[in-house]
């Protein structure tokens, strides 16, 4: 179309442009794809926009590392797959975002609208088999709803608890010409804290004499780490970080006890267990802190801090219960004190029963083995890393064994325990800070599941260094073998590559570390030389994760090291 | 003692999907499930088998789903049945109780019953 007036021509904008422009107007840098027949429209009109765009070479990869980028920036992490095979591969991703409260947009191509419905070719219902794993999803069916949908999915991913959105297009929608924005606001703002609730807590607080704060996710997702930190601090309460509250508060204050739960460290769990007060703020109780709820915590009365009013009573039942953002409650509660609780008492009882596992772990140390290689990447790196984990055995001992002393350098899969996470989160989160050192901890089992990013971090440079905790096992599931299934290894050993070599032939370096080999130097080596490394432990195969409190048991039967 | 909420939806099927999917996802003790509607809002009636805490907590789980203008739990609970006797159809309304006691007492061919809804005006949104 020509305007006629200023001989300019006027060419309508298209479905995909639009969507380019609300990613724009969302402060979107970065996105993680792959692309495919029913989303090319969106990536013909990408070239013309100011969006950065990573080509991975899974979608699986495209949405674990918009995963990362969202956790390492606390922005929305975007991903993009096409129809069918491409948006099936995304599920793990957006299930892993959704069980941590990560927020994301997963943009997929659908086939035409006319298609739709008929079995076409690289056709799914994929807004259809991810209702249970996303926030919310949208299948996009009238081309000037594309701005305001794409809009509205942002907004719902980072609000309230965040999580995953995905926005479904069909590539005839993508094509169609659109007009005006029509933009709709969200619900209003929740509500303001009762002060009733603050004031009991408040109350609970001041009267405790065993009182212990249990810190999650919801901690670093609401930036809460300073409120946390003054309530520890002005009241002289115990903190534990859950695995994925983990450094939100420092390893190294004196007042961090360490992680509870099924790999925590055993007094943190006896110290639950004698607790009258559970100050629990942005973390859900899961079945891996609390094994059997009858028996959790049972002197304890609780406050329970989280944005989610469905998690309230979920699994253990409020004394007080505060549905707010963690930084507002906390401040809220600070705000209500009157007086701290007296129990120095009780701080002494917890550093006595903690004194033999450190004993421990300074021993532990000194050999060759995962605590020893967590201790040398802190030395390289002088505590100045984002580490990011994969699941399995090495996760509880980075977990357990690296000291976290910045707010938010701990990354990992907690609730969905992805195997495959690492590698590409990393990827997310290197180009979130690309002036920081960013490291993996991954066991041979889950770095080779997505370990095609290999390509996709050389093309990108990324300064990524990975530590490959091998011992030729799926370590978690043999050591639950051997424990309750007689040491029937049914499936668990599990070979690899030459990590060296397969590190050269993607043009990378790799080297392979055994007993015997100076592991601080090696470390430091990788830490120091630009570009990506992957450091390839062996270790002892069969080395443990201790202690263990088995699945649905209480603190009662938790199996620990001298047990076993 | 079971327990009643209502939803309210806009959204059309998609919605109802993910309502039943969230109810299936976190099973929710569902004894009984009824759409009606008002204007293009849905309205769902949904009989758990708990207690009213518990109901009140899955009022807030699932207000939280961005199809669900309102959901709460409700005290007061309607049924309707259409009834075949006599060759003529009628209807009969009061509350589940009552309807099932009707139902109990009088000769019917056929009834299909339509509830239990919350009672308009008196439901808890």
């Amino acid at each position: 179309m020509e305007n006629t007036a200023f001989g300019i021509e006027y060419r309508p904008r298209t479905g995909s442009e639009a969507m380019c422009e609300a990613l724009l107007d969302e402060g979107v840098e970065f996105l993680f794809g792959y692309p495919g027949g029913a989303i090319m429209p969106f990536y013909d009109a990408l070239v013309d926009y100011p969006l950065k765009h990573v080509l991975v070479r899974h979608e699986q990869a495209a949405a674990h590392a918009a995963d990362g980028y969202a956790r390492a920036t606390g922005k929305v992490g975007v991903c993009v797959a096409t129809s069918g095979p491409g948006a099936t591969n995304l599920v793990t991703g957006l299930a892993t975002a959704y069980m941590d409260s990560v927020p994301l947009v997963a943009i997929t191509g659908q086939v035409g609208r006319a298609a739709m419905g008929k079995d076409a070719f690289q056709e799914t219902n994929v807004t259809g088999m991810t209702l249970p794993v996303t926030k919310h999803s949208f299948l996009v069916e009238e081309p000037e709803e594309l701005y305001p949908t794409m809009r509205r999915a942002f907004a719902i991913a980072r609000s309230g608890r965040p999580g995953p959105v995905l926005v479904d297009v069909p590539k005839d929608v993508q094509f169609a010409a659109v007009s005006g924005n029509g933009y709709r606001q969200l619900r209003e703002a929740p509500p303001p804290i009762p002060a009733p609730a603050l004031e009991a807590a408040a109350r609970l607080i001041e009267r405790a004499r065993r009182p212990i704060i249990l810190a999650g996710h919801g901690v670093t997702l609401s930036g809460a780490e300073l409120e946390l930190r003054m309530l520890a601090e002005r009241c002289g309460i115990p903190v534990s970080t859950t695995l994925l509250g983990i450094s939100c508060f420092p390893d190294d204050h004196p007042l961090n006890i360490g992680m509870p739960g099924m790999h925590g460290a055993a007094s943190v769990n006896r110290a639950i267990d004698r607790s009258d007060l559970l100050i629990a703020v942005g973390m859900r109780f899961d079945d891996r802190i609390t094994g059997n709820p009858e028996k959790f915590a049972p002197n304890a009365k609780v406050i329970h801090i989280d944005v989610d009013p469905s998690e309230m009573g979920k699994v253990v039942r409020p004394t007080v219960g505060i549905v707010a953002d963690a930084k507002l409650a906390l401040g809220g509660v600070l705000n209500h004190l009157r007086k701290s609780p007296e129990c120095g008492a009780w701080r002494e009882e917890l550093a006595v029963d903690q004194a033999p596992e450190r004993r421990k772990e300074a021993e532990a140390r000194g050999r060759f083995g995962p605590v020893r290689i967590m201790e040398a990447i802190r030395e390289a790196t002088g505590g100045e890393v984002r580490l990011v984990t994969d699941v399995g055995q090495h996760q509880m001992w980075a977990a357990r064994h690296f000291r976290y002393t910045r707010p938010n350098s701990h990354i990992t899969s907690g609730g969905l325990g992805t195997m495959g996470f690492a590698l590409p989160a990393a990827m997310g989160v290197a180009l979130a800070c690309p002036e920081e050192s960013v490291w993996v901890v991954a066991g041979d089992g889950g770095i080779q599941m997505n370990i095609q990013e290999l390509a996709t971090i050389r093309d990108l440079g990324l300064n990524i260094k990975v530590a490959v905790i091998n011992n030729g096992y799926l370590g978690m599931v043999r050591q639950w073998q051997q424990f309750f299934h007689n040491r029937r290894y049914s499936e668990t050993p599990i070979t690899g590559p030459d990590y060296e070599t397969l590190a050269a032939a993607y043009g990378l370096t790799g080297r392979t570390v055994r007993e015997g080999d100076d592991v601080e130097r090696v470390v430091r080596w990788a830490e120091e030389r630009e570009g990506f490394t992957i450091l390839d432990f062996h270790i002892d195969p069969e080395q443990n994760v201790y202690p263990m409190i088995p699945s649905g048991m209480s603190v009662a039967e938790m199996i620990e090291e001298d047990d076993a | 003692m079971p327990s009643a909420l209502e939803i309210r939806l806009c959204g059309g099927l998609l919605a109802l999907n993910r309502l039943s999917m969230t109810l299936q996802n976190k099973r929710m003790p569902v004894e009984g499930l009824t759409l009606a509607r008002n204007g293009a809002e849905v309205r769902v009636t949904v009989v758990l088998d708990c207690e009213g805490e518990t109901a009140r907590r899955y009022a807030a789980l699932l207000s939280g789903l961005e199809d669900v203008s309102e959901a709460g739990v409700v005290a007061d609970l309607e049924e309707v049945a259409l009834v075949r006797a006599d060759g003529r159809c009628e209807a009969v309304s009061g509350s589940p109780e009552y309807v099932e006691r009707w139902l109990a007492e009088n000769e019917v061919e056929d009834a299909v019953r339509l509830g239990p809804v919350a009672r308009p005006g008196k439901g808890a949104c």
